[in-house]
């Protein structure tokens, strides 16, 4: 379980995000939508320890941002980018390169295990040994979830984790999603009303907040929400 | 050191800022823009090293260690300021390394390479801290523009980094070794060519001067070699400190 307590993140002087209390829970893929610019990827990389915010971030019961080093907060509940970034050099050089990090040297690089990823991402292995400057939008985004799946964090911060994608290869994805979630909490910001129907738990940034609905949605309907929170 | 050097006579100088006169001329037809920089920098140099000279002369005559390091210190003010000034960064710590950097590498170069007894003899000191200092300056300024130019372009890769549980220097490291790589390039490039491209303003100044060429030639690897650790020294202190300036609370701040 990942639970954010008074959880407060101001941008410059502007308070952007202002939760009281809210938890993920592993099993469930949760969707977070809302309009353009209303701080979900703010809300992300805040829950991902890579902006300064206040208040709490607990996972479990007893471990939190207070007791935990920012580094192992960073993997254990980890955020990936909508455009991602890698150093020069081969797909598998960047997912070797992880390993190298002092932080990570108890942990070994497990090729099969990307591989499996890749299967079911519909990546062809030849792409690993590609010059990630010459790979597509999609194949970048789709091997940067790989390198972040593969030091298996206890949750993972999705944004927009199928904007480069077509509409075949985001349900791949989602199928992927779920099949991890129990192991892997995983909680996406997404735009895709596909991505947002077939999520489990839909929730939406508005007003500072995270608001849960609790009923059905469909395409319609979630564009008319965010029409009514647009201002 | 044998006979002393030519002295070159007042008509000749005259002579020299004619021919400057006739260059700027040049520059003026040609349209090339730089003329009022080149008469500024000409204006300049003339101003500076003649002050320099009286000042010399002086500190050469009295040559105690206090006036020894109230120069010294003008001298670390100086390069810093400029550092500062060249690479647009702002830092209080590019004081002390310059100072302490300079100061450790003259004085190893002073007694322990030329068995020197008096370390603050200024004859010396004075003018191979200059060099030290000068070469110093230069590479931290570049180091420090590049660094702080690729950590801007970078801050999404260094998030990345942070995310997978980089420390700081990790996050860094890449844009770190490239910074000091660059600075380091024009002293090696000028190592490799020493003697055949061109021959160094200190050794041509001391075979003018009438000393034996093998001698100058000592005196030339022991200066390269000098500035070459106090350049790698320099600039890698000044980037370790201006790197923890753009972490705070572990979050990296561009
Ligand atoms: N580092 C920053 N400096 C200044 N403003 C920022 C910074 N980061 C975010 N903002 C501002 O905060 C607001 C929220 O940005 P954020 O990226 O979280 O929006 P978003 O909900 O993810 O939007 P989108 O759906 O377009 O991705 C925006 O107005 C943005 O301009
Ligand atoms: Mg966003």
């Amino acid at each position: 379980m990942l639970t954010i307590k008074n959880f407060k993140i101001f941008i410059n002087t502007d308070k952007l995000i202002d939760i009281e209390h809210f938890s993920f829970q592993k099993g469930f893929l949760y969707s977070i939508f809302g309009r353009s610019g209303i701080g979900k990827s703010t809300l992300l990389k805040g829950i991902g320890s890579l902006i300064e915010y206040q208040g709490e971030i607990f996972f479990g019961d007893t471990i939190s941002n207070k007791n935990l080093n920012v580094r192992e907060m960073r993997k254990k509940i980890h955020y990936v980018r909508q455009e991602p970034r890698f150093l020069s050099g081969t797909g598998l050089d960047n997912l070797k390169y992880i390993f190298k990090l002092n932080e990570n040297r108890n942990m070994r690089f497990d090729e099969d295990l990307a591989y499996m990823f890749a299967d079911k991402l519909n990546i062809e292995r030849e792409l690993f040994y590609k010059d990630v400057k010459n790979l597509s939008g999609g194949e970048k985004q789709r091997l940067s979830l790989i390198r972040s799946l593969i030091i298996q964090p206890d949750f993972i911060l999705l944004d927009e984790p199928s904007s480069a994608l077509d509409i075949h290869t985001e349900e791949l994805l989602i199928k992927l999603l779920h099949e991890i979630k129990r192991e892997i909490g995983v909680i996406v910001v997404s735009h895709s009303t596909n991505f947002i129907i077939n999520s489990d738990k839909k929730l939406l940034l508005s007003d500072k907040k995270i608001n849960f609905l609790d009923y059905e949605v469909n395409e319609d309907l979630i564009k008319k929400i965010i029409e009514e929170h647009n201002g | 050191m044998g006979e002393s050097v030519k002295d070159i006579s007042m008509l000749s100088m005259i002579f020299l800022y004619l021919l400057s006169g006739g260059l700027t001329l040049i520059l003026y037809v040609l349209n090339l823009g730089i003329v009022k920089d080149f008469l500024t920098s000409l204006l300049r140099m003339s101003v500076q090293l003649f002050f320099g000279s009286i000042v010399l002369m002086y500190i050469f005559k009295i040559n105690t260690y206090w006036i020894v390091l109230i120069f010294f210190t003008v001298m670390t003010i100086v390069a810093s300021h400029t550092i500062i000034k060249k690479s647009k960064v702002t830092g209080w710590f590019i004081y002390p390394v310059i100072f302490i950097v300079s100061f450790t590498m003259t004085f190893m170069f002073q007694v322990v390479i030329v068995g020197n007894t008096i370390w603050y003899d200024s004859r010396y000191f004075i003018t191979i801290s200059g060099m030290v200092m000068g070469n110093s300056m230069n590479a931290c300024a570049l180091a420090l523009e590049r660094f702080n130019g690729e950590l801007k372009e970078n801050g999404d890769l260094i998030e990345t980094l942070f995310s997978f549980g980089a420390n700081n220097f990790e996050a860094v490291s890449e844009f770190f070794k490239r910074s000091i790589r660059s600075a380091l390039m024009p002293i090696i490039t000028n190592m490799s060519s020493v003697g055949i491209v061109f021959f160094p303003g200190m050794m041509t100044g001391q075979i003018l001067a009438g000393a034996d060429p093998g001698n100058a030639v000592k005196y030339q690897i022991a200066i390269m070699v000098t500035i070459a650790i106090s350049v790698v020294l320099s600039t890698m202190l000044n980037l370790y400190f201006m790197m923890n300036r753009h972490f705070s609370k572990g979050i990296f701040k561009q």
